[in-house]
């Protein structure tokens, strides 16, 4: 498999009925597995509020992150949301965007993770790859959706 | 002279990144000359003014008067053609 996978950290199936909620149950698990410090989710939290992520792709995604002095290793964590929640659309805070994706970013150095960035983003214009990805039952299944992402163009 | 353009998002990290990464090649491949710098919407509050263009994925101030083109279509590839194009246009004219 791909060294791209080696940042995914956890793959979470959720129910959940806010953002926060969502970024919050992905946020413990880096917390706990050491990638990020007890700060990262209320920066995380703070920087959604001014800065939102949700993006209307063709599945509607979220792509959480914040300051990179909050991270201690870099991380991908994956959520899949079973009622989608609403974010703030990025570059357009008046308007929302049901997210059934939730992508929470633990950058350490933005250049050096820049293949995960270009992935992500492959991703984000693959519908079908989202929609196999939102079927995902694992975090195997979820890596090897991952492993054959073709970067984004 | 070459344009100075910046590219920004909310922390100068993530999603700046990747359009730089994009914006580069493109004008690369567009043969045209352009300095890009990567920075954050916090910093270009301070310095807009040294720049000719801000390309941002994240809402700007309106104190901002320097020209913003929103690359967020960029990130999802709905729509991104048109906002190359609106590079292009401003960079030439």
């Amino acid at each position: 498999m791909e060294a791209i996978t080696r940042y995914i950290a956890t793959f979470k199936q959720m129910e959940v009925v806010t953002r926060e909620e969502a970024i919050d149950g992905l946020s413990v698990v880096l917390n706990e597995s050491g990638y990020v410090k007890e700060t990262f989710l209320s920066a995380v939290l703070e920087r959604e509020k001014v800065h939102p992520t949700g993006l209307p792709a063709a599945v509607g995604v979220a792509i959480p992150h914040t300051d990179t002095e909050h991270v201690l290793k870099p991380a991908l964590a994956v959520g899949v949301l079973e009622n989608p929640v609403p974010f703030q659309v990025m570059g357009n805070p008046e308007e929302n965007v049901e997210v059934k994706i939730v992508f929470l970013l633990a950058m350490k150095e933005p250049q050096a993770q820049l293949d995960l960035l270009q992935k992500l983003m492959g991703l984000l214009q693959n519908e079908e790859l989202l929609i196999q990805l939102s079927k995902s039952e694992n975090l195997e299944q979820a890596k090897k959706i991952f492993s054959t992402i073709p970067i984004g163009e | 002279m070459s344009k100075k353009i910046a590219v920004i998002c909310g922390t100068g990290a993530a999603t700046s990144t990747i359009i730089m990464n994009k914006l580069t090649k493109f004008l690369e491949e567009k043969q045209i000359k352009a300095r890009t710098t990567q920075s954050n919407v916090n910093a270009i509050a301070n310095s807009y003014e040294d720049y000719d263009l801000i390309v941002s994925t994240t809402h700007v101030p309106n104190s901002v008067t320097t020209k913003v083109i929103n690359a967020v279509p960029i990130l999802t590839g709905i729509g991104a053609d048109k906002v190359y194009d609106e590079i292009e246009k401003e960079l030439n004219s």
